[in-house]
């Protein structure tokens, strides 16, 4: 039957989905569970199942452990490349299961075997000799010995052309020579005492030279690792299967791992709302504060990785190039507000220096400096005789664009009330990248980012891996010899006392150049059912996927 | 010599038509006015018309009626659900929601009045020429037309924007740029039987030139779709700035407009439902009352209707 719609009842329709509407506006906010604030007692660092289906602290027998099943995994965005070198929160779940690292940090920064089985380091820390495990095999059944090492110490060099490798490139370039006495061994040599040397290897992945330089490098990964490459639809998901063969032969309990790729991760929490999901990685706050008590799922939050929100401004470029300006908004910024009101009190706690509570050069004290002050800021900026400052505060419109954006709000807000105008330049990512290279980068005033690195065993690593901090070249085109003298002097010595009393130099020097402002740390927060158990993520941001397991 | 005085009988006397006689002559009614009078006695045109003036009042006056400063962060007070000090509640950083969409009007009514406002002079002017001279004249600039035809007009303003950089006014040169042909094919359309009537006949023979023509007899008699297309084209304009902005290339933060709004709510839809659904609903009502509006002026410009 053909039916005609009026205009009339038309018009009376949309009036009453609009009144539907505005009464759900109308309504109260949705109550939200408690935030946890720094009085929270929390574990020291690592990471910790919380919420209201807490999972138990030890570990599980190995009877109660259920084998089989294929984990559905979400994920916001796809891997860019197959190359394991690659470090980030989606390669570390993908190629990062199936490519195993030599050792792994436990939560006190012990370093533990994995495909290195034991090592012996020479008492002025110049030389390490690594035995590695035996019967390990890659997944096309080649085994796996000292020459892997090699390949993958000379391919992670060759930084230009391999550009994924910008992280253990530093690392490999520190041996000046080293030895294979077998097939199981391997002695690396440098000139200079090398007290960051399991920093290095935590992060070297160790790649399959038949792969890496055969055809199908592109599309295929091999490694060692628990779970073996099956399939991968661009843009879609990933397939990750059981390697049947691997070196730890009571793992993994899963069969399998289907990683689906979201674009929107609202969209990736409604999923796993509607049960199309086991896990939810890295979910938006707002909605981890929603569900943090719902018992139908748990919430895992990781602690104190190393990974932190920082504000950096140009101190080669006016008005911040003045000591005393950057000073001033170091002392502007709001730091406690921006956790309370927009990280929901997830971090826990605020910082004005990026070291996690893991890290030797972590300083209850010094993280007090800076607290927020708007009357020092303008005395300050009264003392630097500088006037009428404007510049720009700039973020990429990637991940955490709606966190940057409140945080460039909530400093904006109180700069103003200072006298100092700035103006907000959300950017899209590939300009953003390319506003902070060289190492004089051409952006105005501040950007606003997020770091990571600050939970090694050594903590100068970080002005080695990252542009942030780095002393050769860095985003604030900040350079200083006795800054390069300090981290040249801290990772060379052997002494752990003596490195200590470094880094707190270090520390020091950095809070008063104040070109990198650290705000907080933050977590990396995951939604899952409550029969997901295992969940962990080891000190390098890895989620140790093989411990993984349906109750 | 007798004179005598008539008055012409009361029944003569029906709307529309004029009266004639000592006393009674009137002017006719332009028949746009006539067209503006029948939209508004039209409810749909009538609540169109009260929506669109709301909008440029907002706009406006939004200094005097806001009751925040649209900027003004209230720490402590994010969330907040309509009530309690804000009538619409507040944003995640403490701002004012209904201060914000108040000022957020003057996004939509600026995008939409310079988008359309160039996009249809520039547009109807060179649809005027296309149909009128034909020939070269029409195909080059059809031709032109046709290529940006072939872009989405979200695409084609993406485009432009990263061209020009983001902003409120790139958005609407953006706009502007993809109503063009839009304007051009329709003025096109009606030129082409306008100029074989016999008043433009008329005209080229008592010495008129092409620009009178085209000025002063054929634009005013083709004008009429066209009207109803700038309203339809405004609604477009709105929504693709909300859209625009709610992909970032619009309005820049913190400047409040109703797609970064709905952007920046969209974590909190579930949390604070108020913060994303209240710019939804504004802009929801404008483009309803857009419509409607486009709607009436159609109903009232169609001669069979009029004559119905």
């Amino acid at each position: 039957m053909h039916t005609q719609l009026s205009r009339r009842t038309a018009l009376r329709a949309i009036i009453a989905a609009g009144a539907a509407s505005l009464l759900a506006a109308c309504g109260p906010a949705a109550s939200q569970q408690p935030a946890p604030t720094a009085a929270q007692p929390k574990p020291a660092a690592g990471a910790t199942v919380v919420g209201a289906a807490q999972a138990k602290p030890t570990a599980p027998a190995a009877a109660q452990i259920k084998r089989g099943g294929v984990l559905q995994w979400g994920q916001v965005g796809d891997i860019v490349t197959t190359d394991a070198f690659q470090w980030s929160p989606t390669a570390n779940n993908t190629t990062g299961a199936v490519n195993e690292t030599l050792i792994v940090y436990a939560d006190d920064l012990t370093p533990l075997p994995r495909l290195a089985e034991s090592w012996e380091q020479s008492s002025d820390l110049t030389k390490i000799k690594l035995n590695l495990r035996k019967g390990v095999t890659y997944h096309t059944g080649r085994e796996f010995t000292s020459d892997d090492i090699e390949y993958n110490l000379l391919r992670a060099r060759d930084f230009p052309k391999n550009p994924f490798a910008s992280q253990v490139a530093p690392g490999s370039a520190w041996w000046t020579s080293w030895e294979k006495p077998d097939k199981n061994t391997i002695v690396l040599q440098s000139d200079k005492p090398r007290p960051g040397v399991f920093d290095f290897l935590q992060y070297l992945r160790i790649l399959d030279k038949d792969t890496m330089e055969g055809p199908d490098a592109a599309t295929k990964v091999v490694g060692t690792g628990a779970f073996m490459w099956k399939e991968w639809v661009p843009g879609d998901h990933i397939s990750l299967v059981k390697n049947p063969n691997y070196w730890d032969r009571n793992k993994p309990y899963l069969d399998g791992i289907e990683i689906k790729v979201f674009r929107d991760a609202q969209a990736m929490v409604s999923a796993l709302e509607a049960g199309a999901l086991d896990v939810a990685d890295l979910i938006p706050i707002p909605d981890a504060a929603r569900l943090k008590g719902d018992p139908k799922f748990k919430t895992f939050e990781t602690h104190d990785l190393g990974q932190y929100f920082y504000a950096i401004v140009n101190a080669g470029q006016a008005p911040t190039d003045n000591k005393l300006v950057r000073q001033a908004v170091n002392y502007a910024i709001d730091r406690q507000r921006f956790v309370d009101s927009v990280l929901k009190g997830f971090p826990g706690e605020v910082r004005t220096l990026p070291w996690a509570k893991t890290s030797p050069a972590f300083e209850p004290a010094k993280n007090k400096m800076y607290g927020f002050d708007l009357d020092k800021a303008k005395s300050l900026i009264t003392q630097s005789g500088v006037s009428n400052i404007e510049f720009d505060i700039s973020w990429s419109t990637a991940g955490y664009q709606a966190e940057y954006q409140a945080l460039a709000s909530i400093i904006q807000s109180d700069l103003a009330k200072i006298g100092v105008k700035t103006n907000l330049k959300p950017t899209d990512p590939p300009t953003f990248t390319a506003q902070g290279n060289g190492n004089q980068p051409p952006y105005n005033g501040m950007r606003l980012s997020a770091g990571a690195f600050a939970q090694l065993y050594e903590a100068t690593t970080m002005s080695t891996l990252s542009r942030t901090w780095g002393y050769a070249s860095n985003l604030a085109g900040f350079y200083d010899d006795k800054f390069k003298d300090l981290v040249a002097a801290a990772s060379t010595e052997p002494d752990a006392a003596k490195r200590k009393q470094l880094y707190s130099q270090y520390s020091d020097f950095l809070l008063d150049a104040s070109y990198g402002m650290v705000i907080c740390p933050y977590s990396d927060i995951d939604l899952m059912k409550p029969n997901v158990e295992g969940l962990r993520y080891d000190l390098a941001t890895n989620v140790a996927v093989s411990e993984l397991w349906f109750s | 010599m007798a004179t005598t005085t008539s008055t012409p009988p009361a029944t003569l006397a029906r709307p529309g038509v004029p009266l004639i006689g000592a006393g009674h002559l009137r002017r006719p009614r332009a028949p746009l006015t006539q067209a503006i009078e029948r939209t508004l006695r039209n409810p749909m045109g009538l609540f169109g018309a009260v929506v669109l003036g709301l909008l440029v009042v907002c706009a406006l006056g939004a200094q005097l009626i806001s009751p925040f400063d649209p900027l003004e962060q209230h720490p402590g007070s994010e969330l907040l659900p309509p009530g309690s000090g804000f009538f619409l509640g507040t944003d995640n950083l403490g701002r004012d929601i209904l201060s914000r969409i108040i000022f957020g009007s003057r996004a939509s009514l600026l995008v939409g009045v310079v988008a359309v406002g160039l996009g249809a002079s520039i547009g109807i002017a060179t649809g005027l020429a296309a149909g009128y001279f034909g020939g070269v004249v029409d195909a080059v600039i059809m031709r032109i037309y046709d290529a940006l035809l072939a872009f989405p007009a979200i695409l084609l303003g993406i485009g432009v924007v990263s061209v020009l950089g983001t902003g409120m006014l790139s958005v609407a040169y953006a706009l502007a740029i993809a109503s063009l042909p839009i304007f051009a094919r329709l003025m096109r359309s009606r030129v082409l039987s306008e100029r074989e009537r016999d008043y433009v006949l008329a005209a080229r023979c008592i010495g008129a030139g092409d620009g009178r023509i085209m000025g002063m007899h054929v634009l005013p008699n083709a004008i009429s779709p066209l009207i109803v297309q700038i309203s339809l084209a405004m609604a477009f304009s709105v929504l693709a700035e909300s859209a625009l902005s709610f992909l970032g290339l619009g309005t820049q933060p913190p400047q409040p407009s109703w797609g970064t709004m709905l952007n920046e709510s969209r974590a909190y839809l579930r949390t604070a439902p108020g913060f994303g659904i209240f710019p939804g609903a504004a802009l929801a009502l404008l483009l309803l009352g857009l419509n409607f509006l486009s709607d009436a002026l159609r109903d009232a410009l169609d001669p069979r209707r009029i004559h119905a």
